[in-house]
Parts: structure tokens; C-alpha cells; sequence
């Protein structure tokens, strides 16, 4: 009796598809041909570095180097995120250091850095492409990794405690309970932040492929330097065709990558605080479940990993938990290492900045003002459209279901690659860049505002609507007692998000130009811009630290408050 | 108990010798939960432990099982001469504690895992187990698939197949519905007393007096602040025990008395002083409703039919009597509860009389709503924020239980029309009538001083 069940545990067979494995075979194929095609272009020396060719034939390969770049950021911001907020969450010392740093790091305009990192990695391998590659990577990298550890750290701190109690009282040890207990309880929001975070960091890519530094353009191989060229060109045509290619990328990606991972990952839902909503599938996750290679491949990589992972228990058993002081020490060393290698560099910019001038300050305080205004316009306007149109698609099922990914791309696009074209619009329209500069930071935040007065007005939906019904509230009266106070939270994130994106952008929007024609907006952004092409390392350092500091400011004084009012008085239970 | 060993002295599989918890409150201060307790379980005992929410008594399970170290005090688990077991604790959680990422025979196999059991060992254990609880076609299933009782047999099965010393049940049965709560109860029971399971002992906590009784061979009674063992009640009665013979039925009247006596430490404190107290959260309109239903009643009431009557667990019956009887609206004894006069006065009263009487019983047994009141009396716009209190409280009692208890007041208060407050500033402040009153000094005067606001007409009569 025991035998008849000792056997048949396998999940329910679906008919194999060949289809599928051929896909599958054909795909890992042109991914290898690819990576040995790009080999000399990732790798080789600066001065031989082919020119970017504007023939569209050429795009797809650029698009597959500009992929390569963002999974390798990508794979670096995973480890990362796995490794410092693993840290973060289980030693307390550590914690009280690393969760305040992270909030910092995310504050910072990383775009504006990026001469300074080409810089700095140039110096690691002179002469050599792999420079400006690390930069590029580490651009995308810090446009990913916060928000991804910022979710397994809080996921690691919320696991239910009795989950954690049990894993405790079975004895799972430390790599166990990482294994059981841990990532799995982390899975969704890992899979969620990381196709947020990947999304967002298309404009870092497209930034950092071509990069002037010290008045000297380094042009890496990809989509970004294909689009920076034509647009250098004034050539219409490859700009469209990059803009097309880029769209179907990202479209690509959500169906192929995120939509089966998203769905695939439901399954690691902690029952006790699951949403009542429907199961997300994917039909690309339902045509690999009938591929036939995949299982074998399963079964014949699973049986090594586990006799792999039981020694490795074993063995992590004996060890026991670290000490506490050994954490202390390595904490104190690694604080030590970090000083000693910041602290003669941010000596040397002090001592610059204090030669800087009285009137360079003024400007630099002014345009800080200038680039606010910008960004809080950017959001009000984004607000304006977004919470009519947002609401009104919430309020259907149909729509909704048409429209969200529809958004959630379009958020993932990177705006960056229309200012060129903008800019040609604005010339024709003789629109003043001081204003142009806020569609175009619009262009590219908007679309937090809509998706999440989307989900906002999904949540209200039910009860509350019926029972405006039925008190009959219409019109201005349904709006202001029911409609905006319901979607206020989702309204104040949106806005956070959006805020965060546009002090970005601000940095490319504010200076964009179309073949000979530059449009510069005066602003912090425009500011950090130019500092950076002139290679004016006190300015560029100024800029930086008083858009960071304006950022966190804003946090303090306008978005913690509106969120701790969302909390108290709009909270929906 | 079947095959109760009384002839020779049994051995025990863990004792508690002295232990006391304390937690240190964000201010600094210490909060104890649990003092002095000792403790023993027997081989081949089944130990109830019972006790109102927030009894500690869910703090003193996971002592026993290691999750939590002791403040004070040790915890001694004797090792008795070797049997089938493997030794160790295991635990079945109220909320049931599965991955929910794992199917049920790799939850089941989780505790084998860990001790580096063999796969096919694992699973011919975890098949075994999973047959004997009866998931027999569930295995490869994930635990949302499955109902409430099938998910807490999973929980079960992952505890006993480690073959445990001792098996802790942590409120298991609460999260169930009454008839899967007995029917898993009997099964657990028919493992326990036929021997199918190597396990030496069960500590059982539950809320429920019934399923101790029904259970346990020995009950021990947790109570105060910081909790006790209060009672330790040996239940002799054979298996399978009748719910409506009257042996159990005085056994469960008995543990009702227990649980419901006054406790003598409510009104010690030092007076001038802002003392948090602990006062049973229940609002004011609730207390209103169970008192003019003990007024329909005539004569005395049994606690445990009251409970059932009204389907009121006892964790959620016991804060209204426990508040009725620190009003003196109602007296308990022996598991019977009755109106005191004022009770009955209140009960008939009208909606102002009512509010009166209210006012004189909370001045008269909450002084920390006195203290309340005079902070604010002193205060020249007489409002005062209510992080003011809830810091004070906060320093004796955590931040969680501080506002809990600040809500109670404040809704006392309220009802009582002693003070006002809004939600939205944050601010208590002095009902101005009230105020009035105050000044005036006469409480004691009967019938209405106010005109009656438009609501206060029939409805409310009993």
C-alpha cells in the first residue's frame, strides 16, 4: 500500500508540445550567437571602437548589447539586494547603518554621476571599452538595486512569525531556512520590485551608452548610442525606427520575461494576507509548462543540487551563527575601508567648493528652485489628466484588464528616447524650454500617477461605489466625498514615484537637443549637465548634493506628511 | 485518563523551575508577563493550559518549547529512559504555520529535512503520518487547495512525524469551526490515549474551558497581571468524558469560578499618580447590552451557558464580565454571574439615569480616568493631546496595549459624558457639561439635570 503511493507525486501530465522546445532550443542558440558576435564590442580598446551605424539592419544587435548590459546590472542588483538586505535583516547593528544608508543612496541623481563613475572605471582598465561598460552597468545597476532590497529586506521582516517559529523548531538551519523559508517567502515582491526596477532603468542604459566626458563623447554600442547619434544627426527616420524597436523590446519583455514570472511566482503567496483577485497567468508560462526538455533538465540538475544542499546544510549547522562581534568587526572594517577611500576625495571637493565664488551658489540655489517648480508642476499636471482618466478606468473591469499593461509599459519605456523628437516639435512651435523641459519629464513619470490611480480606484470598487449609489451622490458631490479621498493614497504614491522619477529626468530634460539645435532650460538639472560635459567637478558635486538634498527635504516636508494623512484618514480597510 | 501510572512516580518530561518574562518597554521601564512560575509535565500527561487573552500563556508555550528564553528561572527537560521517540518538541500552531509554497507531504517532511533524515526514509514517514491523520489523496495538494481542518491536519501531521517527547498545541483548535474543531479533537484524542503515537506528553493551551475538560487530565489556570498559575485542577474523570454529565459539568462550572474571581491586585496602586491600569477593553455600549441582558434573565446565570447561549467565546465573554464586575454592576460566583442593585437600577434606568449611574461607577473604580480628568481640570483650555497619555501609559504598559487601553477610557469617558475627544487633533478634552457638573459637585443628584437630547426617548428601555 505504501509503495502504490511511493511513486506518483509528479504534478498531472500536459501533452508535451515540441513546438515548444524547438522555440526554446532556437532561442538559447541565437542568445549564444549573439553573446560571441558581441564579444570585441563589450570588450575592446576605446580608440578601435567601431562607429555606430544608423542602418536599421544594425538595431537588433545593438538592442541585444544593450540587453547583455541590463541583465548583467540586473544580476548585479539581485545579488546585491539578496546579500545587503539578508544582512540588513538579521544583524541589528548592521541594520542601524544600512537602512538609513539606503534611503540616501535613494536619493541621489545617479545620472548626474555618471561622468564621474565613467571616470573612475575608465581608470580601472585605461584604454579599454570594459570602462565605460562598468559605468553603464553600474548606472542601471543604482536605477535597480535599492528598490529590490528595499523589498527582500521588508519581506525578510515581515514573514509571519509563526512561520519563523516553525522553521525554529524543526531545526532549519541558517542556509535552510534561506532556502524554505526566506526566498520563497520573499518571491513576490522580489519578481514585482525587479520588473519596476528594470523598467525604470532603461532611461539609465539609454543615458550611459553615450556619455560626455570632459568634453569628449564615448559612444558604447547599443540603443541608446544609436538613437544619441541620429538624433546628433538630425536623421528622423533611425530615430523612429529606434523608438520602434524599443517598444517592442519592452513589450517583448513583459511577455516573454515578466507576465510568466509574475504568474509563476503567485504560487509563493503567503495565504495570510493574499488579495482577493484573480490568478495572473501568462500564456507564454502556460506554453512552457508543455515543453518536455524543460522537466528533464529539472530532474537531472535537481537530484546533484540537493545532494549539493544537504552537505551544505550539514556543514552550515556546525557552523552556527555567527558571532555577534564577528559582525561588529567586519561592520567597523568596512566602515573604515569606506572612509579612507571617500574621504581625501571629498576633502579634495570641499576644499573646491569652498573656493566657489558667492554668485555660483546664488545660481545654483536658484536653479534648485527653478528644477522644483518643474517637478511639482510635472506632477500636478500628471495628476490632472491622470485621476480622471485613471479613475475612470478602474471603475471597469474591461478596461482595466485591456489598459494596466498598457501603462505599466508605457512607465517602462524610456522617455528619454523621444526628446529628440520633442525638441524638433518645440522648435516648430517655438515653445520656451523653461515649460518644454516639463512635458518632457512628464513624458516619462506620468505613468506612475495613472497605474496607481488605477489600482486606487480597482480597491474602491464594491462596496463603496454601491453605497454612493445608493445615497445618490452625483456629480462634484461623488467626487469630493467619495471618488477623491477613496483614491488619496494611491494618489500620494503615485505622486512620490513620479516626484522621484522627474528629478531624474530633470537631468536630461532640461538640456535636450536635435541635430545642431540645443534647447537648455535653466535649472539644477541643466546645471549638473554642464558641469558634467566641462568636466567642473565642484559644480557637478554642488548640484548633486543639493538635488539630493532637495529630494530628501521634499520627503520630509511634503510626502511623509501626505502619507501619514493618506494612513489616518483615508485608509480603507 | 485510561492507563493513568499512579502507583509509581512518573517521570517528567520537562519542568519549569522559577520562570518569570519580562519584556523592557520602549521607554525603558520592564513589563513582566509571567512571574515565578512552576511547572511540571508528567509522562503521559495531557496538560491544559488555560487562561484569558493576554495571559501570558502563549509566552509561557514557546518557554516550554525553546522559542522564547526565560528572564528568570530554568527550564529543565529531564531525559527519560529511551522509547520510540526521537526526541524533542514540536508544536500545531493556531493559524497553522504551513509554507504555503510547499505541498502537504513536503511540509510534512520539513522537520525531517533538517535532522538530515534520508529522502526515502523521509517520505515513507511522511506517507505513514499523513495516512494515520487521515490526508490520505491530499499529498501532492498545497495547503490554500484545502479547508481549515484539513490545513490544521497538515499541521499535525508535520508535528507528529518527528515522533516529539512532548506535542505543544497553541490554541489548535480555535481557528476551526466547532464541528471540525471536535472532530479533529477526537481524533487527536483516539492517537493520544490508544497510544498510536510515541508522544510522552501534550501541553495544551486553549481559551476553551470545555476542550480542557474535555482533554486534559490536569488544568492549570493562568490569571493577572503578571500571570500566575492560579489553580491547578486534576481532572479525573475516565475517557471518553460526557459533556452533560454532571461531573464535567461541575468541573467546567469550577474553572469558570476560577477564571472569573475578582482579582485583589486590580485596586492596588499608588494614588496622586497616573497608574496605568488594565482594564478589560470592552466599549461602553457593549457592557450596556450584556447587563440589560443579564437584567431579562431572572435570577443568577451560568457563565458557561451564558457563552453558549450568546456564542460567545470565553475570550471574548470574560472582558464583559470581568468590566461588569469592576463596575459592580454584576457579582461572579462560582461560575454564576447576577446583578448587583446597581446594576439592576441601571439596567431600568433611562438613557440619562443610565449615564449617571455610569459616572459614579467609573469615578468610583477607575481612578486613572480621575487622574484624567483632573490633568485636563488643570489645564486653563482644559484639552490636552492624547500622545501626552499615551506616552505616560506607554512606559507601564507598551505601546500596543497603552492605546488600546486609552481607547477604553476614552470611551468610557465618553459614554459617561466626562470627557470628549477628537479623532482627527488627536486632542482629549473636558465635556463642557460635564464640567459644569464637575464644579458644581453634584453627582449624586438623581433624575435629569439636562433637557433630554432628542435621541435619548424609547429604544433603550429594556
Amino acid at each position: 500500500m505504501v509503495e502504490r503511493r511511493l511513486r506518483p507525486f509528479a504534478p498531472p501530465r500536459v501533452h508535451p508540445a515540441l513546438g515548444v522546445d524547438a522555440a526554446l532550443l532556437v532561442g538559447v542558440l541565437l542568445l549564444l550567437y549573439a553573446l560571441v558576435r558581441a564579444a570585441p564590442a563589450v570588450a575592446g580598446p576605446i580608440a578601435h571602437a567601431p562607429a555606430i551605424s544608423l542602418s536599421p539592419a544594425s538595431l537588433p544587435g545593438y538592442v541585444g548589447l544593450s540587453l547583455l548590459r541590463m541583465t548583467a546590472a540586473f544580476a548585479a542588483s539581485l545579488l546585491f539586494s539578496l546579500v545587503y538586505g539578508y544582512v540588513a535583516a538579521h544583524s541589528a547593528a548592521a541594520e542601524r547603518i544600512l537602512i538609513p544608508l539606503l534611503d540616501i543612496l535613494q536619493s541621489v541623481p545617479v545620472l548626474g554621476f555618471l561622468s564621474f563613475t565613467v571616470t573612475a572605471f575608465v581608470q580601472l582598465a585605461p584604454g579599454s571599452l570594459i570602462g565605460p561598460q562598468l559605468a553603464s552597468v553600474f548606472a542601471i545597476f543604482t536605477a535597480q538595486a535599492w528598490n529590490m532590497t528595499f523589498a527582500f529586506y521588508h519581506s525578510l521582516r515581515t514573514i509571519p512569525r509563526d512561520l519563523g517559529e516553525a522553521a525554529a523548531l524543526y531545526h532549519l538551519g541558517p542556509l535552510e531556512r534561506l532556502l524554505q523559508l526566506e526566498l520563497p517567502a520573499a518571491v513576490i515582491p522580489l519578481v514585482w520590485n525587479s520588473m519596476l526596477s528594470f523598467g525604470a532603468s532603461w532611461v539609465f542604459l539609454t543615458a550611459s551608452e553615450a556619455i560626455t566626458v570632459s568634453s569628449h563623447t564615448i559612444l558604447l554600442p547599443g540603443i541608446g548610442s544609436y538613437i544619441a547619434v541620429a538624433i546628433a544627426r538630425g536623421a528622423a527616420g533611425p530615430v523612429m525606427w529606434a523608438i520602434a524597436t524599443m517598444l517592442a523590446v519592452v513589450v517583448l519583455l513583459d511577455q516573454l520575461v515578466w507576465r510568466p514570472l509574475v504568474a509563476w511566482s503567485h504560487r509563493y503567496q503567503l495565504t495570510a494576507n493574499a488579495p482577493t483577485g484573480e490568478e495572473p497567468t501568462s500564456w507564454a508560462l502556460t506554453l512552457l509548462t508543455r515543453s518536455a526538455l524543460l522537466p528533464w533538465l529539472g530532474r537531472h540538475l535537481a537530484a546533484p543540487l540537493e545532494r549539493l544542499r544537504q552537505r551544505g546544510a550539514g556543514g552550515l549547522e556546525e557552523v552556527g551563527p555567527l558571532r555577534p562581534w564577528v559582525g561588529r568587526v567586519a561592520g567597523a572594517l568596512l566602515l573604515l575601508a569606506a572612509a579612507a577611500a571617500i574621504l581625501p576625495a571629498l576633502w579634495h571637493l570641499a576644499q573646491a567648493m569652498a573656493a566657489m565664488p558667492a554668485a555660483v551658489y546664488a545660481r545654483f540655489l536658484l536653479a534648485t528652485a527653478a528644477t522644483l517648480a518643474r517637478v511639482l508642476a510635472a506632477v500636478l499636471l500628471g495628476a490632472l489628466w491622470c485621476v480622471p482618466v485613471g479613475v475612470a478606468i478602474g471603475q471597469s473591469r474591461r478596461l482595466t484588464a485591456y489598459l494596466e499593461p498598457v501603462v505599466q509599459n508605457a512607465a517602462a519605456f524610456p522617455a528619454n528616447l523621444l526628446y529628440g523628437l520633442a525638441v524638433l516639435l518645440f522648435l516648430r512651435l517655438h515653445l520656451s524650454m523653461s515649460f518644454g523641459a516639463v512635458l518632457l519629464m512628464m513624458l516619462g513619470t506620468q505613468w506612475y500617477i495613472l497605474f496607481n490611480i488605477i489600482a486606487g480606484t480597482q480597491a474602491l470598487t464594491g462596496d463603496l461605489l454601491e453605497a454612493g449609489k445608493v445615497f445618490g451622490l452625483r456629480g462634484m458631490e461623488r467626487w469630493r466625498s467619495l471618488i477623491l479621498p477613496g483614491i488619496f493614497p494611491s494618489l500620494v504614491t503615485g505622486g512620490l514615484t513620479a516626484a522621484g522619477g522627474a528629478w531624474n529626468l530633470s537631468i536630461l530634460a532640461e538640456a535636450a537637443s536635435w541635430a545642431g539645435h540645443r534647447l537648455v532650460a535653466f535649472g539644477l538639472g541643466s546645471l549638473i549637465t554642464q558641469a558634467a560635459g566641462s568636466g567642473q567637478e565642484a559644480h557637478l558635486f554642488l548640484g548633486i548634493l543639493l538635488m539630493s538634498a532637495t529630494v530628501v527635504g521634499l520627503n520630509a516636508v511634503l510626502w511623509r506628511p501626505l502619507y501619514r494623512l493618506a494612513e489616518s484618514r483615508f485608509h480603507i480597510e | 485518563m485510561a492507563q493513568v501510572e499512579t502507583t509509581r512516580t512518573r517521570a517528567t518530561v520537562v519542568a519549569l523551575r522559577g520562570v518569570s518574562k519580562s519584556y523592557r518597554m520602549p521607554g525603558g521601564a520592564e513589563r513582566t508577563v509571567l512571574s515565578d512560575i512552576e511547572l511540571e509535565v508528567h509522562e503521559g500527561e495531557f496538560l491544559a493550559l488555560l487562561g484569558p487573552s493576554g495571559s501570558g500563556k502563549s509566552t509561557l508555550l514557546r518557554i516550554i518549547a525553546g522559542l522564547v528564553p526565560p528572564s528568570e528561572g530554568r527550564v529543565e527537560t529531564r531525559s527519560v529512559p529511551a522509547t520510540a521517540s526521537q526526541g524533542g518538541v514540536a508544536m500545531v500552531f493556531q493559524s497553522f504555520a504551513l509554507f504555503p509554497w510547499l505541498t502537504v507531504l513536503e511540509n510534512v517532511e520539513l522537520g525531517l529535512r533538517a535532522r538530515g533524515v534520508p529522502a526515502a526514509e523521509r517520505r515513507e514517514r511522511a506517507v505513514r503520518v499523513i495516512d494515520m491523520i487521515g490526508l490520505d489523496g491530499f499529498e501532492s495538494a498545497y495547503p490554500k487547495e484545502l479547508s481549515g481542518g484539513m490545513r490544521q491536519r497538515v499541521g499535525f501531521a508535520r508535528a507528529l512525524v518527528v515522533e516529539p517527547d512532548l506535542l505543544l498545541l497553541d490554541e489548535a483548535f480555535s481557528a476551526l469551526d466547532v464541528l471540525t474543531a471536535e472532530n479533529l479533537r477526537r481524533d487527536l484524542l483516539e492517537l493520544w490515549l490508544e497510544r498510536k503515537i510515541p508522544t510522552r506528553a501534550i501541553v495544551d493551551v486553549t481559551h476553551s474551558i470545555e476542550e480542557a475538560v474535555y482533554m486534559a487530565d490536569r488544568v492549570l489556570v493562568l490569571r493577572g497581571d503578571p500571570a500566575r498559575i492560579v489553580a491547578d485542577v486534576p481532572i479525573d474523570l475516565p475517557h471518553w468524558r460526557d459533556k452533560q454529565d454532571p461531573a464535567f459539568l461541575r468541573h467546567v462550572d469550577g474553572l469558570y469560578g476560577v477564571l472569573t474571581r475578582r482579582r485583589p491586585e486590580a485596586t492596588a496602586g499608588p494614588l496622586g499618580r497616573l497608574r496605568a491600569e488594565r482594564l478589560p477593553q470592552v466599549p461602553a455600549g457593549a457592557l450596556t447590552g450584556f447587563i440589560e441582558l443579564l437584567d431579562d434573565r431572572d435570577g443568577p446565570a451560568d457563565l458557561y451557558r451564558l457563552g453558549e447561549e450568546l456564542s460567545l467565546d470565553l475570550e471574548d465573554l470574560l472582558p464583559i464580565v470581568e468590566a461588569a464586575e469592576l463596575l459592580g454592576f454584576a457579582r461572579v460566583v462560582e461560575g454564576d454571574i447576577a446583578l448587583t442593585d446597581v446594576g439592576r437600577r441601571f439596567a431600568e434606568a433611562n438613557l440619562l439615569d443610565r449615564k449617571e449611574l455610569f459616572r459614579e461607577a467609573v469615578e468610583e473604580a477607575v481612578p486613572a480616568l480621575g487622574r484624567i480628568l483632573a490633568v485636563l481640570r488643570q489645564k486653563s483650555n482644559h484639552k490636552m493631546p492624547r500622545e501626552f497619555f499615551q506616552d505616560i501609559f506607554e512606559r507601564q504598559l507598551g505601546a500596543a496595549q497603552a492605546s488600546r487601553q486609552l481607547d477604553v477610557l476614552i470611551d468610557w469617558g465618553r459614554y459617561a459624558e466626562l470627557l470628549a475627544y477628537d479623532d482627527e487633533v488627536r486632542q482629549i478634552y473636558l465635556e463642557e457639561e460635564a464640567t459644569e457638573e464637575q464644579e458644581g459637585e453634584a453627582p449624586r443628584e438623581e433624575g435629569g439635570t439636562a433637557p433630554a437630547p432628542p435621541d435619548a426617548g424609547g429604544g433603550d428601555a429594556p
